[in-house]
Formats: structure tokens, sequence, C-alpha cells
């Protein structure tokens, strides 16, 4: 494994652990904490205002990358797809990428959930623009 | 596969050869379900990751196909971009330097043209069927004779077709009672026509509906011509020589050729002398190849790859459902489109190939909207990849720049083809009627260079003239240099080419054969 080169360890470690508590609700495994320090290492990602604030203010990364989609928020959302890479392997995140078996009505149920909830965090992430200033 | 048909001669194959490299995915069961693993296996960050963090590849470096970037598959495309570096415009290329090529990697979906398909060949359909048969045998290739069978040709000696996910079940049982319907707009559905054993064959096992094929590389069902290398060199038939890259060749006057190629390990160049060269390094570096043979920065060649579209397709009876194990990356079924005077062929495949990730991202809701929607229609959930065909046109063009760079140029994505819009189009209303909804909103057109079906560079001709090829493959103006590749082909019909490369090259080579006592 390669080890970070441009942003230290310790805000890495700050930032997935606010990326993952704001995601799953709970601290991440110590292995996705090393894994991801070493996959941003690897990435040459380098500090990122933007997802500086989001983590020092505990900001909600999700609503901020949907209201910022595009080139304003394009690194931090590369730091949560990574996160993301680094959960879904460990089959302790399973149900939370695949769903059990639904009847039609929690399909529907769930597909209205989901558009009602992104237009929730897409109002609640334009908020957090202004409110924070974040571009 | 030209080397399987020079029996009696001596073979040398020149091949820089990367070979699959050891990786955390060999630990996993060989007959084991992706998901199943996924489900129970605690940690699988070493075999679809990889410790050094090849999955993520697409994140930070420019991206390659989805199958190409897992640690188990990066050994397809490693180092191309030194071996073989690029300066592109409008072109995407993908190129390997794997032992078996792209093929380490391929839809495995295998064709024969017809006479429509070859028209503008020199060659005829009867000159390729005993190769297309002579290869169905040797490689083991599963399919039906069904609706598609007047476009794929004879279904003599294949395999009983690969069972049906849920999803392809459904689209193939709507179609056949909606026969008349899809027929109307002049389309026809069978089961697809693939490079995979459904029994044992010739010392390879069955397909396991593992669903491994992002991952692990060489199964065993899935044919690669690896497997006839090392068959042939097992044999004795055939000196296969790696790490050599071959650089440039020179016709001796009264003896044949000799091949400069460049140890790889040494970075010493050696000559090879022969009496015939066949040149097999794929349209892209088999044209670089004689162009700096004749050291040529100047001359433009036509460049050809089939343009896509990417239709995703749903299913609504089926979301909520769970995975379905028979669901896999290999194709399904096949779709033949007769639009606007052409042949248009398309491939139906599951979505339960790539890891979430790489999905969800591209996905237009909050991130936990797209995991929710993903999670509920992915059992719903298949694709048709749409393949159109391909005519020369003169802003579409491989040249080699002077420092040894390959210059590939696409301006004209659809030339030589109907508009692919306009044909999804026709498309859409009959997959609403049997109960699978699409948009042409959700319908993206790769780039040019993401089909990956390269061709054209020196293409045959009854009459060649420089850099074209004669209906036998020898190269205009040489006496012994041969080229047995996609460079061949004067057009590219909408139909994967790979079967029909590897019958065209055991035609050229049983012409060599013949000729050179």
């Amino acid at each position: 494994m390669q080890v970070p080169n441009e942003q230290s360890g310790e805000a890495l470690v700050a930032e997935v652990t606010h990326l993952h508590r704001s995601f799953f609700g709970s601290d991440p495994p110590v292995e996705v904490v090393k894994r991801y320090v070493s996959a941003n290492g690897l990435m040459r990602v380098g500090p990122d205002p933007l997802t500086d604030r989001v983590v020092a203010g505990h900001l909600d990364p999700e609503a901020v990358e949907l209201a910022l989609r595009g080139a304003a928020s394009a690194i931090l959302r590369k730091k949560i797809q990574t996160l993301f890479y680094l959960v879904e392997v460990r089959s302790a995140y399973y149900p939370y990428f695949f769903t059990s078996a639904k009847g039609p009505l929690k399909v529907v149920a769930g597909m209205l959930h989901a558009g009602l909830y992104t237009l929730r965090q897409y109002l609640k992430g334009k908020w957090l623009v202004l409110r924070y200033h974040l571009v | 596969m030209a080397a399987r048909a020079l029996v009696g001669k001596r073979v040398l194959m020149l091949d820089v050869g990367r070979q699959p490299v050891a990786s955390a995915v060999d630990g996993l069961p060989r007959n084991a379900n992706l998901y199943e693993q996924r489900r129970t296996a605690p940690d699988l960050f070493g075999p679809l990751i990889g410790e050094n963090f090849e999955s993520l590849h697409n994140l930070h470096q420019p991206p390659v196909s989805l199958k190409l970037k897992s640690p188990g598959m990066r050994y397809v495309v490693d180092g191309a971009d030194s071996l073989s570096p690029t300066r592109t415009q409008g072109f995407e290329p993908t190129m390997s330097f794997a032992t078996g090529g792209l093929a380490n990697a391929w839809g495995a979906g295998v064709y024969r043209f017809t006479a429509q398909d070859l028209a503008d060949f020199p060659i005829t359909v009867a000159d390729l069927d005993p190769f297309y048969d002579d290869l169905t045998r040797h490689i083991g290739i599963s399919g039906a004779l069904d609706d598609t069978a007047p476009w794929f040709g004879s279904a003599a000696d294949l395999l009983p077709p690969i069972e049906l996910s849920r999803f392809a079940s459904g689209l193939l049982d709507g179609y056949q009672r909606h026969r008349d319907r899809f027929h109307r707009i002049g389309v026809s559905i069978g089961r697809a026509r693939n490079a995979v054993l459904t029994r044992p064959h010739r010392g390879r096992e069955a397909y396991q509906y593992g669903n491994m094929e992002f991952f692990r590389a060489h199964d065993p069902a899935v044919f690669n011509p690896a497997y006839t290398l090392r068959e042939l060199v097992d044999a004795g038939r055939v000196e296969y020589l790696s790490n050599h890259l071959a650089v440039r060749y020179r016709e001796v006057e009264g003896f044949g050729v000799e091949v400069e190629a460049r140890d790889l390990s040494s970075g010493t160049t050696e000559a090879f002398a022969g009496r015939t060269l066949i040149l097999a390094a794929g349209a892209l570096n088999s044209a670089k190849l004689v162009l700096e043979s004749n050291e040529d920065y100047k001359t433009r060649l036509p460049l050809l790859d089939n343009p896509m579209a990417c239709l995703p397709l749903f299913r609504p009876q089926l979301a909520g459902k769970p995975l379905d194990r028979l669901d896999s990356s290999l194709g399904q079924l096949n779709l033949i489109q007769e639009f606007d005077g052409t042949v248009l062929q398309g491939s139906i495949y599951g979505a339960a190939g790539p890891l979430r990730s790489d999905v969800v991202f591209e996905l237009p809701l909050a991130i936990r909207s797209n995991v929710e929607v993903l999670g509920l229609l992915a059992a719903a959930s298949g694709l048709l990849m749409m393949f159109y065909p391909s005519a020369p046109h003169p802003e579409n063009h491989l040249s080699l720049g002077s420092d040894g760079t390959l210059q590939l140029q696409c301006r004209y994505p659809e030339a030589g083809c109907p508009s692919r819009e306009a044909s999804i189009r026709a498309l859409i209303p009959a997959f609403w009627r049997i109960g699978f909804l699409a948009s042409i909103k959700l319908c993206p057109y790769p780039p040019m260079g993401a089909g990956i079906h390269y061709a054209g560079t020196l293409p045959m001709k009854d009459r060649p003239s420089p850099y074209e090829l004669d209906p036998d493959g020898r190269l205009f103006g040489t006496r012994s240099v041969y080229v047995a590749d996609g460079a061949c082909f004067p057009r590219l019909p909408s139909k994967n080419l790979t079967f029909t490369i590897m019958a065209n090259a055991m035609r050229i080579a049983t012409k060599i054969r013949e000729r050179v006592l």
C-alpha cells in the first residue's frame, strides 16, 4: 500500500470518519480507515477546500455533493465514491447495497422515498451552500 | 488462429504476452457465485478492489472499461500506454499486449458473417465456412437454431445455449408472444451465440454461472485464444517467444523476411528471420508495424470501429426481486434490427457484473437514493448494447507520428451507419409493448473506440494498392508479408468481428501453407 503524500493522515482519518458516520451512522472499521488513507495517497488527491469545510463543519456531505453536483464537488464526490468502493466489498455492508426481496407496494414506496429524499437533500444542500458560503 | 492452420510448418510467434498476475481472486473457489461470496465473505477487498486499489482506477486515471480495471483483469491492458503510445482525437482506443489480446476480456459473442456482411470483401461466405465450421468444433459455441439464425449462419455443432436469467427469459417470452409485431419493425430476437461452454468440451469445464467475468481471468468455460496457443505450444507446433515487441520488418531478397523485435526484459533489439511473416498484432498495431517498416509518417490509413448505443431496459415485474444466480455479464440474448436498409446487431446483458459503486455514482439522484433505487431495480434491469456498421471515411484515420506515436482520429462516428438515435427510437415501443420500459433519454452513445472492434486499416481488396491486401491477405508490394487480423476488413458489419478474424486468419494461413512448400 502507498502512503499519502499530499494530505495528512490525521486529516484523512477525520475525513473518512465523518463521511462514514454521515452515510452509515457509525465509525468506520479500522481496515476501511487504513485503506481510505492509502487510496487517497495513491490517487494523489490533495486537500479539497470543499471537503475540508464539510468535515470541519460536520455538514451533510451527501446534500452538499448533490447541490453542487459537477465540477465544484468533483473531489468530494470522488472521496465519497472511494469510501463506497471500500465498504461495499465487506459482507457487513451487503444489506446496505443489496436489498432483500420486496413486494410491489414496498418497491413503489421505495421509489417514492428515493425521489422525495433526493428533493429534501437537494434543498438541504442548497441551504448549506448559502449558509456556509461553500462556493 | 493462423498458427492452427500452419500444420507441418515451423512457426515462431513473437508476442509481448502479458499473463494474468497472481491476485487474491485466485483464492476464491472456482465455481463460487460472485454475489454469494459477497454476502458471506467478510472482506473481499483483495479480490475485488486489489491491494493497489486497481478497481479505483477510473477515479483518478483516464477511464477504462469496467471489465478491465479489477486486480485480476488489469493485466489485459497493462503496459499498453507505454508499449504503443497514442495521440487521439474523437477516438478512445483500448489495446492489449496480453497473450490472446483483448479476447481475455471479450463478450464472447461469435457470429458468422453473411453474404450481406461480406458484400465489400473480396472473399465470400464459401471461403470462410470451412473455417467457421472447424472453429465451432474447436472453440465450443453455445447457441440455438432460432429466429436469428438467418443472420448468424449455420447452427450445426452448437452446444445448448446458456441458461437465461428471469429478465432475459421474460424478454424472450414477450418477443415470442408478439413476434409479428417485432417482425413488422424488422426485429428478431434469439439466444445468444457465445464462445461459452454449457457442457464440458475438449478438456474444458462448462460455465458455472459464477458471474466473475469482471474479476477473474481465464474462466475455462469462456474461450480465449491463449488456450489454443497453449495447445499448439504443448504439441510442439509453435515456438512461442514472449516478452518481445515486434518493431519493424524488412523483406530480404531471395529469402523472406527479417523482423526486428525488442526484448522487453533486456531492452536489446533482436532480429528474427523467416520465409513468411504473418502480422496479427491487432488492427491498430499491425498498421503501425507496416507504417514503421516503411518509415512512412505521412500516410493516413482508414480506421473503423462499430459505433454503439447502450439502451437500459427495465422490467417492473421484477423490481424488488432478489438477484438472479443466472444473471452474469455474458450476453443472454441477441437482437437483429433491419433498419433503413441496414442490419444492426445487439446483445442483451444483465446488470449484475460491475461493482455497485461503479454504477451508483452514474445515477442522477442523491447517493443514498441511487443505492436504494439500484437495489430495487437490479434484478429488473438489463442493457441492450447495439452495434452499428462502420465504413471508411476520409476524416476517420490512423497514422504514425515521427516519434512512433500512433495518431488516431475519428470525426465522423456514424460513417456508413444509420442514425443511432432513430434506430433506438424505433425499438422502444416494441419493448414497452412486452412490459420492458426504456427511454431514449437514458441511452448513451459511447465514444468511438469503445466498441473495441478495430478494423479496416489495411483492407483486403480485389485490386489492392499501397497499404492494402490482396484477397489472400498479402500486403501490396511485398512477396511474403501477410496480415491476418481485423486490419483486413474493408468494412465492418454490425456483428462482433472476432469469430471472422479467427476464420479469416485460418483461411489466410491455409493459403500460405499451400503456397510455401
